[in-house]
């Protein structure tokens, strides 16, 4: 028996119509690679908002899944290597107006203790949500009630690599698919091997008899770090008058032109 | 005359040609190689009610509201909202989303009410395909798991989710 009401709880949670607490972040450039003799590097952040913003820096550990999906860790995978060990950076935390930029230098140390191989570790810049007065907006709450407020906040990593001695990688791409559905999706696995990450673009190209070639995809910026070996990719194609996916080629070309890596493979269609 | 008309005409075509390929040596800009993301717009949930059993309220990237459970929904308090957050790089860049499993909502009165972040308008891999100038819009949904009165009794609870964009 239950003497009282069926117990309601009100969740009242409250619209942010207007965002301005946060900053808006530029990062630049997108990854850094300390290669041979390289001592130190810069990335320059940039609050491109219109209100003031305090953005904190950081390290992160990844792991990256088969599917190309970002794991934190922390603890490193057997053969994987953290930089962050080996990286002194400053400023770790900055407040900039809108508009104004910040240099965070990166500078590597302990070398001697590094083997060959590569390091890999993400520098993570965070926009740091402002304490405003959010308790004056929690007076709504109701008696019998839970109000919840979510603020939502971003972050961006990009990879700091380190590379030392003599490294090298080498791509094969398999099990290419298409499935034509809504859009075209073309699937594959790259094969990754040696002691460095790659980061490569693909193209796709359709070849079909008595027809000019025609550029049907391009993806940038695929990388498939050390220690995996393998990356499962998914990308969808163009569809372009005048291809018809039932007869011809598809060739898929990736390439790495910093790591000197590079495969073909080609599906026919027939 | 004939023959200098037709010198003249080979002249004219050579130097047509050679200004061909000045134009073709010609280095285009350096293509700028950053990354650029701001917030547009929070998760909300919206007004509702919950009874004794729990439940869950579901709003996912397009901005639709469901739920499972002891859970009433109401047309209440604020709109309800996938989060938004506008995206800039260079056309054809992949990008990665990712996030913890789940996020703590803690309670005022040391409960929590757990959220998870299971819904992207592009998917948790997304190649831009728009100009680096133009945004990629990346909507964002969740799912709110609602204990029964003892596990979340009222209060207030808050909590901050984060949301990593990812460059390789």
């Amino acid at each position: 028996m239950r003497n009282s009401p069926k117990f309601l709880l009100f969740l009242l949670l409250f619209s942010f119509l207007k965002i301005t607490a946060q900053g808006d972040l530029m990062v630049m450039p997108k990854r850094v690679i300390f290669d041979g003799n390289d001592r130190s590097k810069e990335v320059n952040i940039a609050n491109t908002g219109t209100d003031t913003a305090t953005y904190a820096i950081s390290f992160i550990q990844y792991k990256m899944a088969e599917d190309g999906n970002f794991i934190q860790i922390e603890e490193p995978e057997e053969g994987q290597r953290f930089t962050s060990d080996y990286l002194r950076y400053y400023p770790r935390r900055v407040s900039l107006a809108p508009n104004e930029a910040q240099t965070i230098r990166l500078q590597l140390s302990k070398t001697g203790e590094m083997t060959e191989g590569e390091y890999r570790s993400h520098l993570y810049f965070r926009a740091v949500e402002k304490q405003t007065a959010l308790a004056k907006e929690d007076l709504q709450k109701e008696e019998d009630g839970i109000s919840i407020n979510i603020r939502t906040v971003f972050g961006i990593s990009i990879p700091v690599i380190v590379r030392r001695g003599s490294t090298a990688a080498e791509v094969e791409l398999k099990n290419l698919q298409l499935k034509v559905e809504e859009s075209p999706l073309l699937s594959l696995d790259i094969f990754r091997s040696g002691n460095q990450s790659v980061y490569g673009n693909f193209t796709v190209t359709y070849k079909a008899k008595g027809q000019p070639e025609v550029v049907i995809g391009k993806v940038n910026g695929i990388s498939v770090y050390t220690p995996n070996e393998k990356r499962h990719f998914i990308f969808p194609l163009q569809t372009v008058e005048n291809i018809d996916f039932t007869k011809g080629s598809i060739e898929v070309h990736y390439e790495d032109p910093k790591a000197k890596a590079s495969a073909t493979a080609t599906l026919e269609l027939n | 005359m004939k023959q200098l008309k037709n010198l003249l005409l080979i002249f004219v075509l050579l130097l047509i040609s050679f200004s061909g390929n000045v134009v073709k040596a010609q280095e285009l800009p350096p293509i700028p190689v950053d990354v650029q993301v701001s917030t547009e717009q929070f998760l909300n949930f919206g007004a509702f009610t919950v009874g004794d059993a729990g439940g869950t309220v579901n709003v996912d990237h397009t901005g639709t509201r469901t739920w499972t459970g002891d859970v009433t929904l109401l047309n209440l308090g604020g709109p309800v909202t996938p989060a938004l957050f506008d995206v800039y790089v260079n056309p054809g860049t992949l990008v990665t989303i990712s996030h913890p499993a789940s996020f703590e909502l803690l309670g005022d009165n040391g409960n929590k009410i757990y959220l998870e972040v299971n819904s992207y308008s592009t998917g948790q891999n997304f190649i831009s395909t728009s100009a680096a100038e133009v945004p990629n819009s990346i909507y964002i949904g969740g799912t709110l798991q609602l204990g029964n009165s003892q596990a979340n009794p009222p209060g207030k609870y808050s909590g901050t989710i984060t949301i990593t964009f990812n460059q390789q």
